[in-house]
């Protein structure tokens, strides 16, 4: 026995369903590639954190001391520039300079460690992973560093890379 | 300008050693700065003695410093600025950060001994002054003098040092926004911006010999007992030292790559002697040569004014040279450096000629073997010049220069094999009108087959 079922779209139910299938489009149309920009784009903390160790560990020793304590500078904020220009730069570069140290680094994956929120200023600790390519052999080391970036304004600044030491104790 | 800098910042900092040391010592010796090494180095006033040689900042690796994950290639020196008495005796002064990390690592270090007392340290005897002044100094001191932390603060702070096994990694934990190693870094920053670098403790050592840094070239020329070397007889005659040859720049270098040269036919596939061909096509031959830039490399040195002490001048003497004898001061150039100079120099091509010639073994078939059946059968056209029949093209780009000769249509008038040879002159490379490379003829070779068609008789009723 078959049965039959009638369906009737009234006028007025046939306009609403169209105006509101165009008002779904106009939304995703306007909205989901801003919220994809939003979820794609690096964060200002990340991107701080990014550039900051890709410019301290991309050491090129056939170019100068300075050329690298400005690549670095360009990227930090005002306190991190300063340890490293008075402090940390004298005692990475001549090393460097022993090993004739040239690689190009450059950031693959980053994330969020910590908020640290300080007296003075709030930081963030990043896990920034890079490659970083031999410049004489082509050879690439791949590996992780824990950055600090600090905030500026509304913005971030990359601050320094934790040493080993304080990596190791303070998992 | 630098050494302007780092010797008033020595200055300064020397100035502030002095004040405690010498002039506090007595009353309250202190049992690192025993033996008043400073005596050798400065004056009451802080003024650096006249003989004293300034080494400046060096670095030097030590285990005991932080490192970075060892996968990023970068290590941690401490710096130091060295100074070296006329008597051989030498200070290490290490930076506010080296003396940091040193107090991280008293141990290590050597900075303190066992029981945190500063002692001997690396070697050499530790001399206090500056911010720490010259009364009993222990590590606790040291942390306050350096960081501006409280006493209860630094007492933690040197219990957690000299216990070792890390345990001052997990004070400056970077997660705590307290007492972090980026609070830190930046207030010794600001110290040495501030401050003009204020030394606080210095490493003695009674000889240069001892010292990590080695004793100074300077101190070895007039006082080589200094430098463990034997002092001259004074009543022997100090002849003049042995003229050696000046530092020069390495020499000039010239590397020039093999060139690529062929010859060979283009068209058609299987070529009929012209006569036979009824579209009379002849043969079409490529011949091309690549010549790659011949790379010059030399140095150019760079030379500076400076004023030495020699053996001969006009006039009163006005200096002593280094065999203790008078001399006069004269302006002489010293090479200081040579500049790595490269580059590409262009081997232009003067000629191109190409060559066909029919290969002995094809001669003899035309006259014995063809000859046998084809009455009259000869070499008509032997050897030729394929410029006759060709366009030739050549030039130089970027320092490679090339040239091509394209024949089209070569009537070959004889069957069999032809040896083709192209042979290239070139005029030798120059730099600035100087000739780096000798003209050169080029020579390479190919062949090509002219086939002949001829008629058989088959018979028809087998």
């Amino acid at each position: 026995m078959k049965s039959s079922r009638t369906i009737t779209l009234t006028r007025e139910a046939l306009i609403g369903g169209l105006l509101a299938f165009i008002l779904l489009a106009i939304l995703a149309f306007t909205l989901l590639p801003s919220l994809f920009l939003w979820v794609t784009t690096p964060k200002p903390a990340e991107t701080a954190a990014r550039e900051g160790a890709q410019a301290i560990l991309s050491i090129d020793t056939d170019k100068s001391r300075a050329d690298w304590e400005r690549s670095v500078c360009k990227v930090s904020n005002g306190p991190g520039c300063e340890v490293f220009k008075t402090t940390l730069a004298a005692m990475i570069w001549p090393g460097a300079e022993r090993n004739s140290l040239r690689q190009a680094c450059q950031p693959t994956d980053a994330g969020l460690v910590k908020n640290i929120q300080g007296e003075d200023v709030t930081r963030q600790a990043w896990s920034v992973t890079l490659d970083c390519r031999d410049l004489r052999t082509d050879e690439i080391s791949a590996g992780e560093v824990l950055v600090f970036v600090a905030q500026v304004g509304e913005g971030w600044k990359f601050e320094r890379i934790a040493f080993e030491e304080e990596v190791n104790h303070a998992k | 300008m630098q050494n302007n800098k780092s010797r008033a910042i020595v200055l300064i900092s020397l100035a502030f050693i002095v004040a405690f040391s010498l002039v506090l010592a007595p009353a309250t010796p202190v049992r690192a700065s025993e033996g008043g090494g400073w005596g050798d180095f400065i004056d009451a006033d802080g003024n650096i003695l006249p003989g004293v040689i300034e080494g400046g900042e060096v670095s030097m690796s030590a285990d005991w410093m932080p490192n970075f994950p060892a996968w990023t290639g970068i290590e941690m020196d401490a710096t130091y600025n060295v100074m070296t008495s006329e008597n051989g005796s030498s200070v290490l002064i290490p930076s506010m950060t080296t003396l940091f990390f040193m107090a991280l690592n008293p141990i290590e270090s050597g900075l303190t001994d066992a029981n945190g007392m500063l002692g001997s340290g690396a070697g050499g005897m530790l001399l206090s002054g500056g911010l720490l002044g010259a009364g009993n100094v222990s590590l606790s001191n040291l942390f306050q003098a350096l960081t501006g932390m409280s006493q209860v603060q630094a007492d933690q702070f040197a219990d957690a040092a000299i216990a070792g096994n890390g345990n001052i990694w997990s004070i400056l934990n970077p997660f705590s926004g307290q007492t972090d190693l980026s609070t830190i870094l930046m207030e010794l920053a600001n110290r040495s911006l501030q401050d003009g670098n204020i030394y606080l403790m210095a490493m003695l050592y009674e000889s240069c010999l001892t010292s990590p840094t080695g004793c100074p070239e300077e101190l070895c020329l007039v006082n080589p007992a200094a430098c463990g070397l034997p002092t001259p007889d004074p009543e022997a005659p100090t002849p003049e030292p042995t003229p050696t040859e000046p530092p020069t720049c390495p020499g000039p270098n010239v590397e020039q790559a093999w060139p690529t040269i062929s010859i060979r036919p283009t068209a058609p596939n299987y070529p009929v002697v012209v006569g036979q061909d009824p579209d009379q096509r002849g043969v079409d031959i490529q011949a091309s040569v690549s010549i790659p830039p011949v790379v010059y490399t030399w140095y150019e040195p760079i030379y500076e004014d400076v004023q030495e002490c020699r053996a001969s001048g006009g006039g009163t003497s006005n200096c002593t040279r280094a065999n203790g004898q008078p001399g006069w001061l004269r302006t002489v150039p010293v090479l200081v450096g040579c500049e790595f100079r490269q580059e590409l120099l262009p081997e232009q091509i003067t000629q191109l000629t190409a060559r066909s010639a029919i290969t002995a073994a094809s001669r003899d078939w035309i006259v014995n073997g063809l000859g046998a059946h084809w009455y009259g059968a000869q070499v008509k056209q032997g050897a030729f010049n394929l410029n006759n029949y060709a366009q030739v093209n050549m030039g130089c780009n970027g320092g490679t220069c090339t040239g091509s000769l394209t024949a089209l249509g070569i009537p070959y008038a004889d069957p069999g094999f032809h040896d083709l040879t192209i042979t290239v002159g070139t005029a030798g490379t120059f730099h600035n009108g100087r000739m780096i490379t000798t003209p050169r003829i080029l020579t390479g070779s190919g062949q090509v087959g002219v086939w002949v068609i001829l008629p058989a008789l088959i018979d028809a009723n087998p």
